[in-house]
């Protein structure tokens, strides 16, 4: 499949930017962690709510990564059971598998954006010292999943159409 | 058959077939999951499972460790920290025959100390080591087999995104599983560099020698490695003595690397930003897959079939150390042919409530989940580089194009057998892996 070209433009744009923001918000936390951390140690007064923080930012980090992957193709599968299968073959059930996976991505971004809503209706806050609203955070989750279906999405012509030769 | 472990093994079987068939590990776990969900509750239930799960797994303290101490990996890749290590060994024994594939083991080892992903250390030496290991005219096939084992040695030696996801699947401290698995992992170390000697022994033309260093060159060698063996002490021994929490202790890595990278001119924004995106990769690639064993595991867990086998093991009075020869041999076969992060998710509901159930030598439950989690990590590691699908001979054989994969194999067999020799040794001293929790908590 690597000798194929993944879709580019704004989409892969959007993927790439999104993921790097998400890493910076894993350095993010990082530093947030060792300062809280020293704190604690010199003055027994660690950032409020630095737990808090850290599980949304870790959230936020992974959840951004998501369509990054896809576009790399990066989930995970096993070709060893099927390399006797002529190539040809072989992408259109991978294509195949990319239309299920707009689907699953497309019913979690969904159901996430339901969820998202009701959070913010209902005013959930995590639980702690800086008991901060999440209801934002899993619409943005809806958007990674939203995106990733985008993304497989666009694969999918392009694991039909045979790649160039050399 | 009792109808929970019909519903459930036709939901095995089910993924199994998924996955022969080329679907995503991730995929094929998220639909039957959520149809055997949908069986034994309702489409409703499942639909408003999906509204919040994803989300609370994602963002949730326990699992930000695995995200940090992947950025942490990959920040040490770019910011040169494992071509020091590899230096600082050449510089010990890299004049002698097989000296240099010592190196790679003994700089893997301690690179593991930074990286908790057997892929990512697979990945730096290729980029690190290998250039310098063909030049000498190491056998292309060790060299590279040589690097696929010593990357297996970052899952083994703590921090290990394996064992955090061991822990959190099997509800153990992690903080106790990463002082178990250091003197394993050590053996580890020391068993592939006795096959390393064996195999020389016999043909130095294996392995040449590096050329001599000056005094004033190894010197240099040595200096320059310091900050890296410090981070790494501060990272294990931030755990060990309970003062970082193994999430505190990830971005301590992970805040150290950055400097020590930066300082050096070594991560310029370039090497960061592809850190940052290889991180994003390994990170959504691992979530994706926790997601969908959530998922499977949701249904697993409505069907009781684990419980009720787990009970049902118990009553029929096997042999314990017979049990754990097949659960073992299971995870080998398994290994062989799967990925094994899949693999635990989808196998530790089922076989950890087995295991614990059993009587081993006086050990308690929790002694019993460590050692057996140590146990994992042998067969674990002989999956990631036995054939036929050896994710870190992949690694390294996308990396070493040149490289026939059958080549990389053989070279892989003196340690595989080295690998068998460790796992007789966990299963037959429970002490190896224990007595270093002891001593520390």
């Amino acid at each position: 499949m690597s000798e194929r070209a993944g879709p580019g433009g704004i989409l892969a744009w959007a993927c790439a930017n999104l993921a790097l923001a998400g890493g910076l918000v894993l350095l993010a936390i990082s530093f947030l962690t060792v300062v809280s951390g020293t704190l604690r140690y010199f003055t027994s007064q660690p950032i409020r709510g630095d737990f808090e923080l850290v599980s949304i930012g870790s959230g936020l980090g992974v959840l951004t990564a998501l369509a990054y992957t896809g576009l790399k193709q990066g989930h995970i599968m096993v070709d060893s059971f099927t390399t006797f299968l002529p190539a040809r073959l072989n992408a259109v059930i991978d294509a195949f598998w990319h239309v299920v996976w707009v689907v699953v991505m497309g019913v979690i971004a969904w159901r996430m954006t339901l969820g998202g809503i009701e959070a913010m209706g209902n005013g959930s806050r995590t639980i702690g010292l800086l008991a901060l609203p999440y209801g934002w955070a899993i619409a943005v989750g809806a958007l990674c999943f939203g995106l990733s279906a985008l993304v497989a999405l666009a694969w999918i012509p392009r694991l039909l159409t045979p790649p160039p030769r050399h | 058959m009792a109808p929970e472990f019909v519903i459930a093994l036709w939901g095995f079987v089910a993924l199994l077939g998924l996955i022969v068939i080329r679907a995503p590990i991730a995929l094929s776990m998220m639909l039957v999951g959520a149809l055997g969900y949908v069986h034994i509750l309702d489409w409703t239930a499942l639909l408003n499972y999906l509204k919040s799960t994803p989300y609370h797994l994602f963002a949730n303290y326990t699992l930000s460790v695995i995200p940090l101490f992947i950025l942490m990996g990959a920040l040490a890749e770019r910011g040169g920290l494992a071509r020091e290590l590899f230096a600082a060994c050449n510089a010990l024994v890299g004049r002698r025959p097989g000296g240099m594939l010592m190196s790679v083991i003994g700089a893997s080892s301690a690179f593991s100390a930074i990286s908790g992903s057997s892929v990512a250390t697979t990945a730096t030496f290729g980029r690190a080591a290998l250039p310098e290991l063909l030049r000498y005219r190491t056998d292309p096939g060790l060299a590279t087999a040589t690097i696929a084992i010593g990357g297996t040695l970052g899952i083994l030696i703590p921090p290990s995104v394996i064992l955090v996801i061991y822990a959190i699947t099997t509800e153990q401290n992690i903080a106790k599983l990463f002082m178990a698995s250091l003197i394993p992992g050590l053996i580890a170390t020391a068993l592939y560099m006795l096959a390393v000697w064996l195999l020389v022994r016999r043909r130095p033309a294996l392995a040449p020698p590096a050329d001599p260093m000056t005094r004033a060159e190894r010197i240099r060698a040595y200096r320059e490695v310091v900050p890296v063996l410090l981070i790494a002490l501060l990272v294990i021994g931030g755990i060990y003595s309970g003062v970082f929490t193994p999430t505190e202790s990830a971005a301590v890595g992970c805040v150290a690397v950055l400097v020590v990278g930066f300082l050096r001119g070594d991560l310029t924004w370039p090497e960061l930003r592809a850190a940052l995106l290889s991180t994003a990769e390994t990170t959504a690639m691992i979530f994706a897959i926790l997601l969908g064993a959530e998922i499977f595991n949701a249904f697993l867990a409505l069907s009781q079939a684990p419980d009720l086998l787990a009970l049902w093991v118990t009553e029929q009075g096997f042999p314990p150390y017979g049990v754990l020869a097949v659960l073992l041999f299971t995870y080998i076969v398994l290994g062989a042919v799967m990925d094994e992060l899949a693999m635990l998710l989808l196998t530790l509901p089922v076989f950890f409530p087995v295991v614990t159930g059993l009587e081993f030598g006086g050990m308690n439950t929790e002694e019993i989940g460590i050692w057996f989690g140590m146990l994992v990590l042998c067969v674990v590691g002989i999956g990631l580089t036995a054939p036929p699908i050896g994710l870190n001979v992949f690694v390294i054989s996308s990396i070493a194009r040149q490289v026939p994969i059958a080549a990389i194999y053989r070279g892989v067999m003196p340690y595989l057998a080295m690998d068998l020799v460790r796992l007789g040794l966990c299963v037959a001293f429970p002490g190896l892996s224990l007595w270093l929790v002891r001593v520390l908590t």
